[in-house]
């Protein structure tokens, strides 16, 4: 044997060695099923990342404290789409607007099989159900809401606004109060949901209008603004009664709160702050009761360190908080459960983008 | 008043040149009957973790771009987001930023994003192209280089003009030429590409359940490359280097999208003025000053959206290198770089970075060592100390040794620092320390030759820049990441010559010797010989990478990723290729695999491995003096169903055809 075939010889042993040394490359991914659905829990709708098609549902057994992710691929073995907005329980069950995939779905609330699919809507944002077989459904980048015929899964009207981005909107009284996330626009469109048309163009005084929430009182309120279009942010109570504006908070150029919910009994108000730089600063979860007269100075929970919340919601029959850390859209999101005092109780693992929740 | 006459005798030299090179297809071209033989890549130098492309395969790409070759010929992984869309590198699971693309020694990435996009440079305007895997000593960089060069001027009287077409059977159709000119004192290198592309194909969409068209996907690239150099006197060389590019692509939609109307358009011009002398023996300075200017054009007109922005770079570069003695090498660099986005006030960066390096070989009889330290400053963060140091050795007959022990940084980009909104003028550059070894067999049999590269590394990088957020998002320093790995390529060739008028193995080994001697003497040139009438060869190479690179530590609380594969770096690639010349005709198989891949950085979802077969054939043959080759590349033989990244579905079984004429 020549020196190649010696000391050369070893080096590729020792270098064949090293290579098989390696971890095995085939992920080993959870089993998913499906939950009971007799249970008290939580539908957790998460948006995915952007252009990833990885928008998801989740089901959150507050009875058992189980979380149960990958619903829809397990029940449909096919994704979700692109970038989930929001879903509504509408009749047993589920419009969910799928935002980047220019369509609404139609799922069993039970089986989370899809029984329709509603294409070709362009950027679908929010759903709000104005009749026994009507829904609205808001648009971004459009200057439109559509029509959504409940018994035939159609859109069957478009109705036309001043301003791209219709948002949130809150069914009363006959109305459909709706607003619109541009920043040129100050105004909430108080639409006949029997005709379809715009009643009245309500000046709320703010830019950007993207959230409504209705108190125990039926005062609307009304939350505006952009931050990094330099639009600051207004907290407006609409009285619609009167057509009369009642209050107007209006918070900090560096806040950028969004995501107004109420809680059961419609006499507090919660939204998020949410700040991106990792700083403490404006960044959490604020509650405020409808009577008061200035923002509080502290949120009611804070966000970790390089953290913010994306979510949140309140479980009218535990009184728990629910919110989640979607974690820069990377990766699964951490949903947090919190008592009514504020105390955290349990986190479970959601699916990417956890952004909203429904409870059932 | 001599230097007012040294300024007219070199523009008057321009001028001849220039309309030299203007004339010269009508002229009658000296050129060499002989046919080429082409060697493969230069190996056995100083070892180290560097690959240099072989040259024969280049004719296979002439007419595509960067990110063709490096995915197939290398170990480094190309992010491809599409066919024909932008396309980033990874070395040894790094981010794209943290690579440098060199251009006559100055980093070409993008001021603003820190990228370089690979489907944008064409393979015809460069003679070489190397990757550093480690870090270099010279340009210090934390995850390798890209070294893209051209061979060195020859000033004799004389033109070469080579034009190549190509076509491929995604509807897509490109011309290159090149033009030569040179004289006593000028040399002129011109290379012009102008590329139109449909990337139009079938596929299985699986999200849909159907087969389906990739659409939208058209683009047009033209680019223009000119190095002009003029020999003031032996060793005393000014050039002027001019690279300008402009690409228009449609981007298609992901196959969970219904359509797509999201356009780009690239604007590149870049020019380096380099003075290259050298003032007595040993003594070699080196001065570079450049400008580079980048636009970038977004348009989604599907909901009425554009964005725009532009960016120019001056970046200079003075080195001085003096090597008193043949063992001993110093060498000092200063470089600065002005980098602004263009239409957003204060959005600046200035650095100015000091190197000092020195090498010593034949210490103690057989190792060799280099040391180098780097400082540099800038007007917005502070940036470490780097120093890097490497030993190599030939300790055993026919293997060399080396390690490398080395901190590097990469500085944030324009973006990263004053994106609006969302840019963090916080920021801290990331700061790796990496340790690296490995070793290289070389033997030579008569007709036999064995080469094997082996290389291990392990690298730490604090302050990981991640973009965080939703709708705006913003980055941050907030990982730790550990990268480590092996590398290996092994490449056995055997060779078989035939001499005109002898058939003797000891009179074609000697043939080859010269060749090899020749080839060692300029190793940048296609070297020719009469025997390459007869020759043949067979060869058989293999390239494997294994890559973990995980995160480490996290600022995010309840961070899932840790310990986890950072998205898009696969674990495993895997590359074996086999293959024959016989005379003109070579014919060669390459089979790759490309392991899972992340795409959320806890490891929740993947995208599947795939394989990909090509097979490769080419054929030169000569008419009337006239050189041409004849390429064909037949891509994804098997017709492997694969996404490069989430929704973005990889052409099938495809055809790429080539032709190239020289003179």
């Amino acid at each position: 044997m020549n020196r190649f075939q010696s000391h050369n010889i070893v080096f590729i042993i020792v270098s064949l060695f090293l290579i098989a040394s390696c971890v095995k490359d085939k992920p080993n991914p959870d089993n998913f099923i499906i939950p009971n659905a007799t249970h008290h829990g939580v539908l957790i709708t998460n948006e995915g990342s952007y252009g990833n098609n990885n928008a998801e549902l989740s089901f959150l057994d507050t009875e058992t404290k189980t979380i149960f992710n990958q619903l829809f691929a397990t029940a449909n073995h096919t994704s979700a789409g692109d970038v989930i907005e929001s879903a509504y329980y509408i009749n047993g069950k589920y419009y969910i607007t799928v935002n980047n995939s220019n369509k609404i779905m139609v799922v069993d609330a039970n089986s989370y099989q899809q029984l329709a699919s509603i294409p070709s809507v362009k950027s679908p944002r929010y759903i709000t159900q104005v009749s026994a077989d009507k829904a609205y459904v808001s648009c971004l980048y459009f200057p439109s809401v559509y029509v959504l015929n409940l018994n035939t899964n159609a859109i069957s009207k478009t109705i036309t606004v001043d301003y791209p981005n219709t948002e949130k909107m809150i069914s009363y009284n006959g109305y459909c109060y709706v607003t619109n996330w541009d920043t040129a626009s100050s105004i909430l469109y108080k639409i006949n949901t029997i005709t379809d048309s715009i009643e009245t163009r309500i000046d709320i005084g703010g830019r950007a209008s993207h959230e409504i929430v209705q108190d125990k009182n039926n005062m609307l309120w009304i939350l505006s603004g952009n931050k990094y279009k330099n639009k600051i942010s207004h907290l407006v109570q609409y009285n619609p009664a009167l057509n009369t504006i009642v209050k107007t908070f209006s918070f900090t150029a560096d806040e950028d709160p969004f995501r107004l919910i109420i809680n059961a009994s419609k006499d507090s108000l919660y939204f998020i702050n949410v700040n991106y730089n990792g700083t403490s600063a404006n960044n959490g979860l604020y509650k405020m009761s409808i009577n008061d007269i200035a923002f509080p100075s502290l949120p009611f929970i804070h966000a970790n360190t390089n953290s913010y919340f994306w979510a949140v919601g309140f479980d009218s029959i535990t009184n728990h908080i629910f919110l989640s850390d979607p974690k820069g859209f990377t990766q699964q999101s951490t949903v947090y459960e919190y008592s009514n005092a504020g105390l955290l109780l349990n986190q479970y693992t959601a699916g990417i983008g956890a952004n909203g929740f429904i409870f059932k | 008043m001599d230097l007012f006459l040294n300024k007219m005798k070199t523009s008057i030299a321009i001028l001849s040149l220039l309309l030299n090179t203007l004339f010269s297809f009508s002229q009658k071209v000296k050129t060499d009957s002989l046919k080429s033989v082409t060697i493969s890549e230069k190996k056995g130098q100083a070892p180290s973790s560097s690959q240099q492309i072989d040259s024969s395969v280049l004719p296979y790409y002439i007419n595509t771009s960067l990110q063709h070759l490096l995915q197939l010929h290398s170990n480094v992984f190309i992010k491809n987001y599409g066919v024909g869309s932008l396309s980033t590198i990874s070395i040894r699971g790094s981010s794209a930023a943290q690579t440098q693309v060199l251009w006559n020694g100055i980093n070409i990435n993008n001021a603003m994003t820190g990228l370089s996009d690979f489907s944008a440079l064409p393979v015809s305007f460069f003679d070489q192209i190397n990757i550093e895997y480690g870090s270099d000593e010279k340009n210090p960089a934390m995850s390798g280089s890209v070294i893209l060069s051209n061979d060195k001027p020859v000033f004799e009287n004389g033109k070469k003009i080579n034009v190549a077409l190509g076509y491929e059977s995604l509807q897509n159709y490109s011309a290159s030429v090149g033009i030569c000119a040179s004289q006593k004192r000028p040399f002129n290198r011109l290379r012009l590409y102008a590329g139109e592309s449909k990337n139009e194909f079938t596929f299985f969409n699986e999200n849909k359940r159907t087969k389906d068209i990739l659409q939208h996907a058209r683009s047009k690239q033209l680019s223009l490359l000119n190095d002009y150099y003029f020999k003031l006197h032996t060793n005393n060389i000014i050039s002027w280097h001019v690279w300008a590019q402009h690409q228009q692509r449609e981007i298609p939609p992901a196959i969970f999208e219904e359509q797509s109307a999201k356009e780009e358009t690239n604007t590149v011009f870049r020019t380096l003025l380099k003075w290259d002398r050298q003032r007595f023996r040993g003594y070699h300075l080196t001065s570079t000053i450049g400008f580079f200017f980048e636009n970038y054009n977004y348009e989604d007109s599907l909901i009425h959206f554009t964005s725009n922005a532009s960016v120019i770079q001056l970046p200079f570069e003075q080195t001085m290198s003096f090597a008193p003695h043949p063992n001993h090498l110093f060498l000092i660099k200063l470089s600065t770089n002005y980098a602004q986005l263009l239409l957003q006030k204060d959005a600046d960066i200035h650095t100015a970075a000091f190197l000092a390096s020195y090498s010593m070989e034949h210490l103690l009889k057989r190792i060799n060592v280099k040391v180098s330290a780097q400082k540099e400053i800038t007007n917005v963060f502070t940036v470490p100390f780097t120093a890097n140091v490497t030993m190599n050795t030939n300790l055993l007959k026919g293997i060399k040794m080396y390690a490398t022990l080395s901190s590097n940084t990469r500085t944030p980009t324009l973006n990263e620092l004053y994106y609006n909104p969302g840019g963090n003028i916080d920021l801290k550059p990331e700061v790796s320390k990496s340790i690296e070894g490995g070793w290289q067999i070389n033997k030579q049999h008569k007709f036999h030759s064995v080469h094997i590269d082996f290389a291990l590394y392990n690298r730490h990088v604090k302050n990981w820049i991640v973009w965080y957020g939703s709708s705006i998002l913003t980055p941050h320093n907030i990982q730790k990441v550990w990268s480590r790995g092996v590398e290996g390529m092994l490449n056995y060739e055997v060779s078989m010559f035939e001499v005109r008028g002898s058939r003797s193995a000891d009179s074609s080994q000697n043939k080859i010797m010269e060749i090899k001697q020749r080839h060692d003497e300029a190793p940048n040139e296609h070297l020719t010989s009469h025997i390459g009438h007869r020759s043949s060869k067979f060869t058989i190479g293999l390239m494997y990478s294994y890559t973990l690179s995980t995160t480490e530590e996290s600022a995010i609380s309840n961070d899932y990723s840790i310990g986890k594969q950072i998205p898009y770096v696969p674990r495993y690639q895997l590359k074996g290729n086999i293959g024959f010349k016989i005379n003109s005709f070579e014919l060669s198989y390459l089979h790759t695999y490309t392991g899972y891949r992340f795409v959320t950085t806890d490891e929740s979802q993947f995208l599947k491995p795939y394989y990909s077969g090509n097979l490769f054939a080419s054929y030169k043959f000569v008419i009337n003096k006239n050189n041409f080759q004849t390429t064909i590349r037949l891509n994804n033989l098997f017709n492997a169903n694969y996404e490069s990244i989430v929704g973005r579905v990889m052409p099938g079984r495809n055809l790429s055809m080539g032709l190239m004429w020289s003179l």
